[in-house]
Order: C-alpha cells, then structure tokens, then sequence
C-alpha cells in the first residue's frame, strides 16, 4: 500500500499544479506544491528502506487457466536504490529550477517531472514482466507528450521516430523475452526470469540505455539544460537500469561465443562513450556518452554474472551524473559540490561504487577488465575536467535560490552517502580497493603529465595541440556514424525503396485490369497442385 | 414468438421502416440506435434456456423458425455473439450520426447484421453461402455510394463472393455423398480443398486479396471498416462451425497446418504489403487481412487450446476497426478534399493531434501492442505458436516488425514539422469527434489492463461447438 500512496502522491502534486496553473497561475505556489509532493515522496522512498523486500498484488488476468498475468509492484534491495535516486533526482530538479521560476513554463515543466517520476517508479517496482512493459508504454507515451510539442517546428522532430521506433523495438523485445520465459516458466516474476529470457531483457534494456546495439540518434541534438529535461532523460534509463539488475546470474552460460561477443560489444561502448566524456566540448553535450559509460558498467556486471553489482554503476550514473548535470548555472562559490559528487563513482573503499567493481572486473582480471578500468579512468577524468571548466556569467542568485539551488545539490550527495551506508546489503564495503586505487592513480598520473607538459585537459581536444588531429576527426567520425547507426537506416531505406518498387509493380499487376484473372490462374494452380497430391480411387 | 423472429425477422422489418425513414436521417438514427442497443441487451440478458419462470408458469421461447423449408435456429448459447454483431452495428451506427454516410446507411447496416445473424444460425449451414453472396450485394449501396463510379475494387469484391459461393455449393454437393464413402476416401479431401478455397475466397486470403485495400481506399471509412469488421467477425465463427460439425475436416491432419500456414502468410504478406502503401486509407485492407490471419492462427491452435483466445480478440479488434473509422471519417469530415494520399499526411499531426493519433493507436493496437486491448490475447497466442509450431515464429515476427515499420513511417509523417510554425487548424477538433476518441482511449485501455473485466464473457461464443477443444 504504500508504493500506492507514493506514486498517487506524486501524480496528485502534478495534477494540482496543472490545475493550478490553469485556474491562476502563481509560479512559487506551484513550486510549493512540487516540492512537498517531491519531499513527501522522497521520505515515503526512504522510510521504505526498512520494510524491504515488500509487494503489493494488484490483481492476476482471469481465467488464471487462460493467462499467465498476475500484476504486482515490487520492492526490493534491487530496485530500490534506483527508486530513491529517481525520488531525488525529481526534489533535486525542482529545487535546483528555482533559479528558473520566472519563466512562465516552468510550473508545466514541474507537473511534468512530478508524472514521469510517478510512471517511472512504476516501472522500477514492477514485479512481473507485463506490469514492466505497462510502465515502459506509459514512460513512452508520457514522454512523446512532453516532448512532441516543444519540436513542432524543430527538425530535431525528425528524430524523434527513430528515439521512438527504438522504445517500441525494446518494449517488444520485452514482451518476446516474457513469451519465452513462459515457455519454462508460466507467470514468472521479474525476480526470477529463467536464464532461457535473459537474454531478451539485457536486449530490451540495453536498446533503451543505447547499448546494445550501440545506438546515439539524439547526438546531433543540442541537449537542453534545465533540470526537468535531465529529469526526461534519465528517468527511463533507471528503469532499465533495474531491469539489469534482476538479469539471471547464469546469463548467457551455455552460449560462450555470444557472451564473448556481447562483452565485446560492451567495453567497445564503454571505452568509446569514456573517451567522448573526456573530450567531450561540456558536461552537457557529453551527457549522453556519461549515461552510455556506465550503464555499460552496468551491462558488463550483468554478463559476468554479477548483475546486483550493477545498483552501484546505475546508482552512480543516476547521481553523480546529475550532480554535475544540475549545476547550472554553475556559482564559483559552491563548486565543491558537484566535486563531492565524485564519491558515488570514484570507487575507492567504502564508497558507492565500491561494491561494483567485482561485478565489472569479473573474477579474472582480464584484457577486457583492463580496459574497463581505462574506461573508467576517463571517466574519472573528464568528471573532473567538466567540473573545473564549467563556466558561466552568473554571479549571483536570488535570495530563495541561493538556499534552494545548492540544497537541490546537497540533496543528491546526501543520498549518494545513504545508499553507500545501507544502499543493499554489502554496499558499505572496501570491494576491489585495488581497482579503485589503480584507477585513481592512472587518472592522477595522466593528469599530472598534461599539467607537467604544461597544457591542459581540454587542449587535447584543440586542433593545433594534436598532432594527428585530421586522421583522429576522421576516424571519431567515422566511429560516431557507425554507432548512431544512420548507415543501418540509410540501408534499410534503400532496401525498402527497392522492395517498394517490385511490390508496387506486383500490387499494379494483382489491382489492375486483369488481376482477377491473375487471381484466377492462381487459384487453379492452387487447386491442381493440391488435387495433384491425391490419388485416385 | 422465437429466438430468430426476435433477431432476424423483426430487425428486417424494421429495416424496412428505416428504409422509408431515409429522408430523415436523425430520426433514423435515433431509432436505429435505440432498437440495435435493446437487441444487444436483450442477447445479454436472456436466459440461456430461453426459459422465462414466472411464479405460476414457465415460458419458453423456441429457439428455431422454418423458412423456405429451411431452419434458423438460434440457441441461449449463440446469444453472445448475436449480441456481439448487433454491438458492433450499434457502435457504427453512433457514428454514423456524427458522419452521415449515407442514408440508407441505418436501414441497410440492420439488414446485413440480420443476415450475418442467419448465417450463423441456419441449418443446413451450407445454404449460408447463398446470404453471404445476397449480404455482398447489399453492401453495393454502402461501399459506392450513389453518383459516384463503381469501384473496381467493388466489382472484384462481389466476383470473389460469387465464386467463393460456388466453391462452397460444390463443396455441399460433393458432401451429399459422403456418408457412403469411406472416411480415407479422396472425395472426402477434394470436399475439404473446395471448402478452404471457397473460405479463402470469402476471408481475402492472398493472393484473393485485392478488393480490400481498394475498397479501403475508394469507399467511406466507416461503411468499409463496418462491413470488413462485421464479415471477419462472423466468417471467423463461421469456420469453427464447419470443423465443428464435419468430424472428418477436423481430424484431417492437413487441415490446421493448412490453416496455420495460411494465417502466417497473411500476416507476414500484409506487413510487408502495408510498408510499401502510398494512401492511409489502403492500410485498412492489410490491418485487416493480418488480422485474419490471426484469426486463423488461433483456429489452427484449437487443439491446443487457441479458441478462447480468438474469441476474446474479437471485441477489442472491432473497438480497433472503430477507432480508425472514426479518426480517418473525423478528417475526411473536417478536410473534406483530404486524399490520404503520404504527400498530403505531411504533419497531421500539428493539424490534428487526437485523430492522428487515433490512427496510430488503433494500428498498434492490432498489431498487439502492450496496453492496448488485443496484447494479452496475442501475447498467449504468440506463446501458443512458439510451443506448438515454432517454425511459423520468424514469419509472425517478421509480420509484426514490417507492420511496425509501416506504423512508424506514418508516425513520421504525421509529426513532420511543416517548415513554419504551426498551430492546430483553426477550427480545431470538435469535442463530438474527440469525446468518443477518448472514451475509446479508456475503454481499450482497461481492456489492455485487466481483460478479466469483459473479456471472459466472449468465451461463451464458443459455447455452440461442442466438438472443438476449447480449454
């Protein structure tokens, strides 16, 4: 009952807000009301930390002997963590967009944040399978509906069925893993998916994080700042964050050279996203590449058959990232916070991600944990770089914003130390304290020479300072349309072009004047062949 | 006073009076819906013995008629689907008051549900082919409206009936012999050919499918998806009815893997067909020849138990149907020289919103998409066929994903930004075309969420075959 109560809470506060803003509008009476719908949400999450792991059967489809459906939300050490950096990552929007009160859309933008929490937590503390693919529908649609407007004149829009095409392809993907759990398994939960569908949920979760298949169709896309579109984009990757995190322990055990392959994949995305988080133009522009890294981690544990590892990647992509993604506009004075946000991926022992790096490594240190460690050495990195480049022309806040805006920051630091302290059981570890300290130190070793040499970071990325700069644009680029796999569109639309005009011919043929003759030779054909089988008495 | 006199014979004659009503078309209406929703719950709420007790006697209403030597019966058992027909012509007939038509739209809609209810019900059921052909006829008023040129679309349509019609008295015919033959006998296969063939003929089977993308384009919206709804509505029945009664078609061993295959080329053919349309309104034909197949991928699972789920499609796939006719009538109605042609789709959606994407909601929803009203059926189907017959998967699959692909080529169409501002059309969508739309949102919705609120009830349309497997 009480997931009950925190998501009707939620989609309640939206609602009065647009209410509100409807009847008369009062930008600080809506914020009010998003906030104590966000506060009272975010403790509700919290305070469900102490009666884990809890459910609530909503009911099952009837005749039972005809449906295999029995919808319930679940909560548990594995979804909720993502729950309550979700329920953060909303109050830290809304307090952190304080500083935007005066536009007249926000009140909209806070409803809107308010619903896609509330239908995204649906989606993390679903129970079984088809209750998930509910949510990611709802998550879709409610997403189109906030976003569609805003591109009416955009050619961004463009894009848009490709983001979308690729959401139904995943949800599908979803509905195809269910009907092949099922096969073993009638009316599993998501608890319990039989290793025979694993292989379709890692899919359809690593379709909608971008992957697997490695996908990027928003990259040409200026990504909006504010913190409700942060909110947009990051919602829906925790959902299939949590997916990743109930994936079998045996994923993929009798196919070896399909595991090899998707682990291939992974570091090739994880490496690849790390590096464009590096060099990255700001955090914004590389945001994108930051949600690809590390639900990479995430995706990396689950193959190696660690996947409640991954709550700490997740966790730390949904924190740390928006961290630096919320500080804008970014005030010198406080700029130690988006720093401290560092603890929830830096794993050195007794931090947030200190329980990952067994799941990210694997058992063996291979070639392929190697370069992970690279991967997140880069991370590390361009976290640092993004947050000591920010720059902004704002000096000043508000009165309210100067309290509210960093308190929007404290909140996720704050809860990046509650999930290292009792996140899940054995989150409060020192882990692989070596992997931590190897990454720390290659990431200070490799700042210490671009300092030495007496350039920065971020001259890396400039034309004259790289000596084959050329070749390198050439290959990043080459890379960048491979991945966002516009040459997989531009494909599939010549061979659809074509097949258009041999079955435009054949539908002439079928529809025109003497297609029912046409029709007619086939039907005796048809006849004869059939008749021609059967022999006569 | 009888079952068929109450469902067939007066609807007849009050299609008659509707007939001379046709100059006062909201009269009509009105009357029209008031006498389809009392058959509809009449159907529901009858007992099943067709027994009425009153405290000091027991009525019964007989359940058959004779008729030009002919019986009509029409069981308790058979009532839900009578109520089903009778919903659907109910549901169009709603619409056609907003939309108008045609005129004779009322009178003719109740005449041919009438005649779908007697296909059903008369005995012996091969004289069914002769209404088929006679219901094809009728549509003729419907489907080309007067002043306008008779659609070849039309005209294959009817020869298609006509010779789907003379498959089936063949078929009769040859059976009229077969109780002196022995059960392995060829005759008894030929009979079962004729039978497919003349059903083939009858469903728009490929490669017999080309007067229904034609008259999905040329003909009203909400005339086609009526008529196509109501024909596949009890065509599919219809077919349960032979493999009911005819043990020696049932047991052919041929028979469901000929079904099955069938089913599976028409879903794959009208995914792959409906990629390459260049007109809206033709993709109705498609929707509706993969959902045949659908259909006749359930029936090919009646052994194991693919029935109840064929029955349980039937309702949300005619919401589905009314859904589309709804939306493309609402455009055609505010836009009257809208084409459907892909040129003129060009940013619908910025024009209007609601019935564009009324358009995508329905195709998802026959397509099977989640959280809409036929996913939970297709979900099991699609268990079912990955169980029993799992070489036709990559063909289902492929099917959905071309479907899929269609839908999203739409989708980007309708949202293409038109190069300037836009702002919805002036006029805007009336609340008498959006209000249904959102009523059938939320109807299709609590379908897709708990199909144990209705659905279940359709199960007793298969009450009638006692031979079939149906659990």
């Amino acid at each position: 009952m009480p997931i009950l109560v925190i998501l009707a809470l939620l989609l309640v506060s939206s609602a009065a807000i647009a209410i509100s803003d409807a009847l008369k509008p009062k930008v600080s009476r809506s914020w009010m009301i998003a906030l104590v719908g966000a506060a009272i949400s975010w403790l509700g999450v919290l305070l469900l930390r102490l009666y884990l792991p809890t459910d609530l059967s909503l009911f099952a489809w009837q005749p039972e002997s005809l449906f295999n459906t029995r919808l319930f939300l679940e909560i548990n050490y594995d979804n909720w963590p993502y729950a309550l950096s979700l329920v953060t990552l909303c109050m830290a929007v809304i307090f952190t967009d304080s500083t935007r009160s005066f536009l007249p859309s926000s009140p909209k933008a806070w409803a809107n944040s308010l619903a896609l929490t509330a239908v995204n937590l649906l989606a993390l503390f679903a129970g079984d399978p088809n209750m998930l693919i509910f949510a990611w529908v709802l998550v879709d649609a409610l997403e189109f509906i906030s976003t569609l407007p805003s591109r009416q004149s955009d050619h961004s829009a463009a894009r848009l069925p490709t983001v979308f095409g690729v959401r139904m392809l995943s949800t599908l993907t979803l509905a195809a893993g269910t009907v092949s759990g099922w096969m073993v398994q009638p009316g599993f939960a998501l608890s319990a998916i039989p290793s025979q569908a694993g292989i379709f949920f890692l899919l359809a979760a690593g379709l909608r994080l971008g992957v697997l298949p490695l996908n990027l169709p928003f990259l040409q896309s200026p990504e909006e700042k504010n913190g409700p579109a942060l909110l947009l984009r990051l919602s829906p990757v925790a959902s299939s964050l949590a997916v990743i995190t109930r994936l079998p322990a045996n994923l993929l055990a009798n196919q070896p050279v399909w595991l090899a392959l998707f682990k291939v994949l992974t570091t090739v995305a994880a490496l690849y996203a790390a590096g464009m988080w590096l060099t990255g133009k700001n955090q914004h522009n590389a945001r994108p590449f930051w949600i690809i890294a590390l639900a990479s981690f995430s995706i990396m544990c689950a193959l190696n058959g660690a996947a409640p590892a991954s709550r700490a990647w997740g966790s730390a992509l949904l924190l740390s990232g928006s961290t630096l993604f919320l500080f804008d506009p970014p005030i010198r004075r406080i700029r130690f916070l988006p720093i401290l946000g560092i603890l929830g991926f830096i794993g050195l022992p007794y931090t947030l991600a200190a329980s990952g790096w067994e799941g990210l490594l694997g058992t063996r240190f291979t070639f392929g944990s190697a370069l992970m460690l690279l991967a997140h050495t880069m991370l590390v990195l361009g976290y640092i770089r993004h947050t000591f480049e920010i720059t902004g022309t704002v000096t000043g806040l508000e009165r309210h914003a100067r309290i509210t805006y960093p308190l929007g920051l404290i909140l996720i630091v704050q809860t990046i130390v509650i999930l290292m302290l009792g996140g899940w059981p054995g989150s409060l570890t020192s882990g692989l304290w070596v992997a931590g300290l190897a990454s720390l130190l290659l990431a200070g070793l490799i700042a210490s020479f671009y300092f030495w040499q007496g350039a920065q970071i971020s001259a890396l990325i400039q034309k004259q300072n790289f000596r084959f700069y050329r070749l390198g644009s050439v290959l990043i680029q080459g890379f960048q349309n491979i991945l966002s796999l516009q040459w997989l569109y531009q494909s599939l639309g010549w061979i659809f072009r074509q097949a258009a005009t041999v079955g435009l011919t054949v539908s002439r043929i079928i529809e025109g004047e003497g297609g029912i003759l046409w029709s007619l030779v086939f039907l005796v054909i048809l006849i004869t062949l059939f008749l021609a089988g059967v022999p006569t008495p | 006073m009888s079952t068929p006199l109450i469902w067939i014979v007066i609807p007849i004659g009050f299609a008659g009076v509707l007939a001379l009503l046709h100059n006062k078309p909201k009269l009509s209406s009105i009357l029209t819906c008031v006498f389809t929703l009392g058959l509809v719950v009449l159907a529901l709420v009858f007992p099943k013995d067709l027994a009425f007790v009153l405290p000091d006697q027991r009525i019964e209403i007989p359940s058959s008629l004779v008729i030009l030597n002919r019986t009509v019966q029409i069981s308790g058992e058979s009532l839900t689907m009578v109520a089903l027909l009778y919903a659907i012509t109910l549901l169009w007939n709603l619409g056609n008051s907003v939309f108008k038509v045609s005129i004779w739209f009322n009178a003719l809609s109740l005449v041919i549900t009438a005649l779908w209810v007697t296909v059903l019900s008369v005995i012996p059921f091969l004289y069914a082919a002769l209404l088929i052909e006679l219901i094809a006829l009728l549509s003729v008023p419907l489907l080309s409206p007067r002043g306008k040129k008779t659609d070849l679309g039309l005209l294959r349509y009817i020869v298609f009936e006509t010779l789907a019609l003379a498959l089936i008295l063949l078929t009769g015919w040859m059976l009229s012999g077969v109780s002196a033959v022995p059960a392995a006998s060829p005759l008894l296969l030929r009979a079962s050919i004729m039978l497919l063939f003349g059903f083939a003929l009858w469903i728009g089977a490929f490669p017999f499918h080309s007067w229904m993308p034609m008259i999905s384009q040329t003909s009203a919206p909400l005339a086609v998806s009526l008529l196509l709804g109501l024909m596949q509505t009890a065509l599919s029945v219809f077919l349960l009815t032979f493999l009911d009664q005819y043990a020696w078609l049932r047991n052919l061993p041929q028979v469901y893997t000929s079904l099955r295959w069938l089913g599976v080329i028409m879903i794959t053919f009208s995914g792959l067909a409906a990629t390459l349309q260049q007109n809206l309104a033709r993709h109705f034909g498609y929707l509706i020849i993969m959902e045949t197949g659908y259909s006749l991928l359930a029936i090919s699972l009646t052994p194991q138990g693919g029935l109840p789920y064929l029955a349980m499609l039937l309702l949300p796939r005619v919401l589905s149907y009314f859904l589309w006719g709804w939306a493309l009538s609402g455009i055609r109605q505010l836009q009257p020289e809208a084409s459907f042609e892909q040129g003129s789709l060009s940013g619908l959606y910025h024009t209007f919103p609601l019935l564009s994407m009324s358009i995508l909601v329905s195709m998802l929803s026959l397509l099977g998409f989640p959280l809409l009203p036929l996913f939970p059926q297709k979900q099991m189907l699609w268990l079912l066929t990955a169980q029993n017959a799992p070489e036709t998967i990559p063909f289902v699959i492929i099917g959905g994903l071309v479907m899929l692909t269609a839908i999203l080529r739409l989708f980007r169409l309708f949202i293409q930004p038109k190069g300037k501002k836009t702002s919805p059309n002036p006029a805007g969508e009336p609340a008498k075309l959006i209000v249904p739309i959102i009523l059938m949102f939320i109807v299709m919705l609590a379908m897709a969420i708990a199909p144990q609120v209705i659905l279940p009830r359709m199960l007793e349309i298969l009450a009638p075959f006692t031979h079939l497997t149906l659990f």
